[in-house]
């Protein structure tokens, strides 16, 4: 009976999910929080910490996750793709392609596996909310006039620590990280090679599309599955590209070790592979 | 999914022997209705942290368990939601269910604004201060370029955001054009004051708005006017080797200039780098001198198809200068200079059996030459690149000498001599301008171009006397030919873009009038003979081409069509020899041609091309009197057009899956020719060839079917590759006056295995196979086989050492020889201090004397041995200075 009773639940779990796929969807978001993230992409260099600047965008159900940048250059092709005439004249750019949607208890990722000269390819994965098991801490501090208390968390191979604050009762934060009475206003790794702040909340009115591109829609996969691609992708980049047919005539030797260097330096990624 | 876990620790909690206190209960609004999402937190009264959490089910329901504050008797429970207004209640810590109320308020959320965003602007130039980057380690400005923000540095190749820069200069000014490398590892650091990247540029001002940019271009400026270079200095044996390389370059504000000076005799020919000009891109393509055609030939041996730097015998000695000067209006001078002399040797011998309807002759020769040649070229070139007009205008001058001598052992019984005179001056002048004109860009552009080819073959002992001195043997033979040519090219064409359409319409009109005036001497105890009618050419030909075309194309993310629609109309005029005979004859041709591409999803592509070509030639052909063109050959035309007819057409399909690295492709192409005339060649029992045209119908065929797969397994990080390929096909040829058709068979497959899967060892092999069958008149064949295995090894013992091995092992179906190996190998270890590596490389390191070589055509089948470079050890250092 039990049995019956979790598969029943399981399954409408899953159907709730589905329905939640790769077909294009818009969103009317009227809140944004923006935060700066700052991240060290060589895990040995402290010299290469770059910044970037991300947005959480929500309304009362669900929210959405992304570059700045890539929101804008989303916006201008979507607008190309309605008006044949218009050409794009700037071309924001970011390394960030994902967008994290996150609804109820469900966590949906999109994202796009760079894979060579063919174009990207698009992927989504879902994760469960319950993976986020927070422990919350004593410890509080004010951020701006804003009353916040600490948690931690272990996820994706790292070991988190957020500040949040219960005076924003929204239950979410920058990337995946949300569950908690309150908004996150600042989460790193305890190394501190990943780290986001909140710069800016406001009341905006926007409206979001995704996955509009007709010739990109995004494939189910696993998270699992997906951070072991990106990781052979980018690890294999020079061969990769020689099936494509380049051919390189002398050098190699060294293009390869410049392309495995290529890689150290550029392999902490916010989630680590397993 | 969580009320039912919770049911089940509830009802299995006394078993589980658990005490927590578990407070639940229900939240609704005014209406009674339960809300969703409440955070509810808990904490000890009055206090600040909270302790736990918990959020409200959709029915508004929850359960929180107190897992921390057992000691506290009383908790302060907070009912928080952005849509209500806030709620906190003291309850005692214990179990208890509660019922909870709610009440509409709408919460101000408070806007928080915490430092400043960057705002993104349209075609930023960024500035990055050198003195701010440069640490004690770096040397050349290409340390710091890479440190950049969205820098990235593969290979020596700049990108910018992911994608290449398009654009290298330095105050403003491109010198080395794509060639940067030069500038970017030599250029010191103290020398450059700032660093910029323009975003989004498109150099060619006028296409801004219609051919859009997402690159960038890298600005170097400079402090003050530097001079500074790169050298490569090498010494060897055996024989005496050297290889020299100096080059200097200079920058200023309005100013460049990039001198080179090189010298070897190691094989490697530098000539290939000279480049006078560099091209506006490829939009506005300019018309390239080729050279003046070549009528006369001393007899070579083919030389080997593989690097150069095995079997080239050379001694070079180049020198040139590459200038640039901004004026102030804003045009841009560009000026080159260039010369070289090379001294090149080549000795080998050939063994052809030519296949006669009747017989089939055996010829042997053995070849010793030498090659004198000289190069003179220059060129100016100015370019005005606004936002309304585009203007390039470039001016250039090339002398080519060539002394050529040829030593030959004729059937092993007579040595013949051959001296070659060949002399190539050009002056070309080309003309591009764009402007718009309402919506489309208008393009003209105009070429002019007179060119001279003096050339003489002189012959020891007399040859093909029994054509030429009536079957006597006589001293000396000697052929002359000089060549002159006028033409001029002139283009108009619009784009414009509609939609996903881009069309181009187009009209040419070309004028073109050639000179061509030959005569052959012969010499005999001292006494000139100057030969007559047969053997005189004094030919003017002149042609006159209108031209008018379209092309189309329309893209789409999935498709990519184009179609190439030129009609042209030629007019034809010819005096040979005072007599008229071409009158303004008028040809037509129409040659569209189509391409498809299609992507089908993100694994299949399909593409598709086909098109049909009339083509009118002959003018290289264009005599109908005698030219001895080599030794044992001798030729004239009648005095025709030549049409050609061709249909190419073929399929191509790709598989591309790469997250299991897997690629496949195939391919078929069939080409179908026809010809109105056909080539016809008449043999002599010693060999000696006469080749003129008929007016006979000739065609051809050919199917070419190829296979590729490769995979990569990524546990053991290597590539395996294979190709495969099948052709057929025939061809009609006359061969003394029999008709005969060639079918030949062609198969071919190669293989390649690429292994990187340890940083200290990698290898490449490959192996490739080829069978050619050619089948002849009275059914003989000729099948050539080959088989080759490469397989070269890099060891890196350390960071500063590199080893690499090169085998290379060529086996043979020619009986009676042995199969080939060759070894050639490499050591290198790099100065970090000086910022220099000392290589030493051997070649040839079993000093193999010679390369075989076999290869079939239309109807002989030959035999070469080439003489390669004998083994050798260089040591080079490479320097800056």
């Amino acid at each position: 009976m039990k049995t019956i009773l979790m598969f029943g639940l399981l399954s409408g779990f899953l159907f709730n999910i589905a329905a939640f796929a790769q077909e294009q969807q818009s969103f009317n978001f009227d809140k944004q929080a923006i935060y700066k993230m700052t991240y060290q992409p060589d895990s040995t260099d402290k010299g290469s910490i770059k910044e970037e600047y991300m947005e959480l965008l929500f309304n009362d159900s669900i929210s959405l996750f992304e570059s700045v940048n890539k929101r804008i250059i989303d916006s201008l092709e979507l607008q190309e793709t309605l008006n044949e005439n218009s050409d794009i004249m700037s071309n924001p750019y970011t390394i960030f392609h994902y967008q994290i949607l996150k609804q109820n208890s469900v966590v949906t990722t999109f994202d796009v596996l760079e894979n060579g000269f063919k174009g990207p390819n698009h992927f989504y994965y879902i994760e469960d909310k319950t993976a986020f098991q927070w422990e919350i801490k004593e410890d509080t501090v004010t951020i701006n006039k804003l009353l916040c208390q600490k948690a931690e968390l272990n996820f994706a191979n790292r070991k988190w620590v957020a500040w949040f604050t219960t005076d924003i009762p929204i239950s979410d934060g920058p990337y995946k990280f949300s569950g908690l009475p309150g908004l996150i206003i600042k989460i790193n790794d305890s190394n501190n090679f990943w780290n986001f702040e909140l710069t800016r909340l406001e009341i905006i009115s926007k409206s979001i599309t995704i996955n509009f591109k007709k010739d990109k829609q995004p494939v189910l996969t696993t998270k699992k599955e997906f951070l072991a691609n990106k990781k052979y992708f980018t690890e294999n980049s020079l061969q990769i590209r020689e099936m494509y047919g380049l051919r390189i005539m002398a050098g190699r030797a060294e293009m390869q070790r410049n392309s495995n260097e290529y890689f150290r330096k550029h392999s902490n990624w916010i989630e680590l592979p397993f | 999914m969580a009320r039912s876990i919770l049911i089940i620790v509830l009802l299995l909690s006394p078993f589980l022997g658990v005490a927590q206190n578990i407070i639940s209960g229900k939240i609704i609004d005014a209406q009674q209705k339960g809300i969703e999402n409440v955070n509810i937190s808990y904490k000890g009264v009055g206090k600040a942290a909270i302790l736990g959490f918990a959020r409200s089910e959709q029915d508004g329901s929850f359960s929180l368990e107190v897992k921390n504050g057992k000691d506290l008797d009383s908790l302060q429970l907070d009912l928080n939601h952005l849509s209500y207004a806030r709620k906190s209640i003291i309850i005692p810590n214990r179990s208890g269910n509660y019922t909870y109320i709610l009440h509409q308020e709408s919460r101000e959320l408070e806007v928080v604004n915490i430092g400043n965003i960057p705002i993104f602007k349209k075609q930023d130039t960024i500035n990055y201060n050198v003195d701010a980057f440069t640490s004690k380690q770096d040397r050349v400005i290409a340390d710091i370029i890479k440190k950049l923000p969205g820098i990235e540095m593969k290979d020596g190749e700049i990108l910018y955001q992911g994608q290449p820069i398009q654009k290298y200069m330095v105050n403003k000014l491109d010198l080395m054009e794509g060639q940067y490398g030069i500038i970017n590892n030599n250029m010191p650091v103290e020398a450059v004051s700032r660093v910029q990247i323009i975003e989004n540029d498109q150099p060619i001002k006028i296409l801004d708005s219609l051919v859009f940019s997402d690159r960038a271009s890298l600005n170097l400026e400079l402090k003050k006017l530097t001079t500074t270079g790169t050298g490569k200095l090498g010494v060897g044996l055996s024989p005496a080797l050297w290889d020299v390389n100096l080059t200097p370059m200079t920058f200023g504000k309005t100013f460049q200039m990039l001198n080179s000076f090189q010298t070897n005799n190691t094989g490697f020919d530098a000539s290939r780098g000279l480049r006078a000009f560099y091209t506006g891109g490829t939009f506005f393509r300019q018309e390239n001198h080729t050279s003046g055609p070549s009528f006369l030939t001393i007899q070579e041996v083919s030389s080997p198809n593989f690097a150069e730097s095995k079997w080239l015998d050379n001694r070079l000695f180049l020198a040139s200068t590459n200038i640039l000067q901004k004026l102030e209006n804003g045009l841009e001078l560009k000026g080159s200079i260039s010369y070289y002399n090379d001294y090149r040797k080549r000795s080998g011998y050939t063994l052809t059996e030519v296949f006669a309807p009747d017989q089939s002759i055996l010829l042997s020769e053995s070849v010793n030459n030498k090659y004198r040649i000289n190069d003179l070229a220059g060129g100016l070139l100015i370019e005005k690149n606004e936002k309304t007009i585009y203007l390039r205008n470039s001016l250039k001058f090339h002398k080519r000498w060539n002394n050529d001598h040829g030593n030959l052992l004729f059937n092993k019984e007579e040595t013949i001599n051959q001296k070659k005179h060949y002399d190539d001056q050009s002056l070309m002048n080309n003309l591009s301008l764009a402007r718009f004109l309402g919506k489309q860009l208008v393009n003209i552009s105009s070429s002019i171009e007179w060119n001279r080819t003096p050339q003489t073959l002189t012959i020891n002992p007399g040859q093909l006397e029994d054509i030429l001195n009536n079957g006597n043997p006589y001293d000396q033979l000697r052929q002359q030919v000089d060549y002159r040519i006028f033409s001029t090219r002139n283009n108009l064409s619009f784009v414009r873009r509609i939609k996903n359409f881009t069309l181009s319409p187009r009209f040419a009109i070309n004028y073109q009038n050639n000179n061509m005036a030959s005569t052959i001497h012969t010499f005999d105890q001292g006494n000139e003979n100057i030969l007559g009618d047969d053997y005189v050419n004094d030919l003017q030909f002149q042609e006159l081409k209108t031209e008018i075309g379209m092309d189309i194309q329309y893209e789409t993310s999935k498709l990519k069509l184009s179609f190439n629609l030129p009609f042209a109309l030629s007019l034809f005029n010819a005096n040979q020899q005072k007599v008229k005979t071409l009158d303004w004859a008028n040809k037509n041709s129409f040659n569209p041609s189509a391409n498809l591409q299609y992507t089908l999803d993100n694994y299949n592509e399909i593409s598709l091309n086909g098109n049909h070509t009339v083509r009118y030639s002959g003018l290289d052909n264009f005599y109908n009197s005698y030219i001895v063109n080599n030794y044992r050959s001798i030729q004239r035309y009648e005095t025709r057009l030549l049409g050609n007819k061709s249909l190419s057409t073929g399929i191509r399909y790709d598989y591309r899956n790469v997250l299991k690295a897997y690629f496949a492709g195939t391919s078929y192409q069939y080409t179908h020719g026809k010809r109105d005339y056909i080539f016809r060649s008449q043999l002599d029992q010693s060999g000696r060839t006469i080749t003129s045209i008929e007016d006979r119908e000739s065609n051809n065929f050919s199917h070419k079917l190829a296979i590729e797969l490769s995979k990569f397994f990524r546990s053991i990080r290597t590539t395996f590759k294979l190709n495969g390929n099948l052709s057929y096909g025939e061809s009609d040829y006359l061969l003394n006056d029999v008709m005969g058709r060639q079918k030949f068979n062609l198969y071919g497959g190669n293989l390649e295995i690429i292994n990187n899967k340890w940083d200290a060892i990698g290898f490449e092999y490959s192996t490739t196979f080829t069978y050619s069958e050619s089948k002849f008149l009275n059914d003989t064949r000729n099948s050539i086989r080959s088989n080759n295995h490469f397989l070269n090894i890099m060891v890196y013992p350390g960071e500063r050492h590199s080893l690499t091995i090169n085998n290379a092992y060529y086996r043979t179906n020619i009986p009676g020889l042995k199969n080939q190996y060759f070894l050639d190998i490499a050591y290198r270890y790099r100065i970090e201090k000086w910022k220099t590596d000392i290589e030493i490389a051997g070649q040839n390191l079993l000093n193999n004397e010679r390369y075989t070589q076999q290869f079939s055509n239309d109807y002989q089948l030959i035999e070469t041995y080439f003489d390669l470079r004998p083994r050798q050890i260089i040591v080079s250092t490479h320097f800056r200075f």
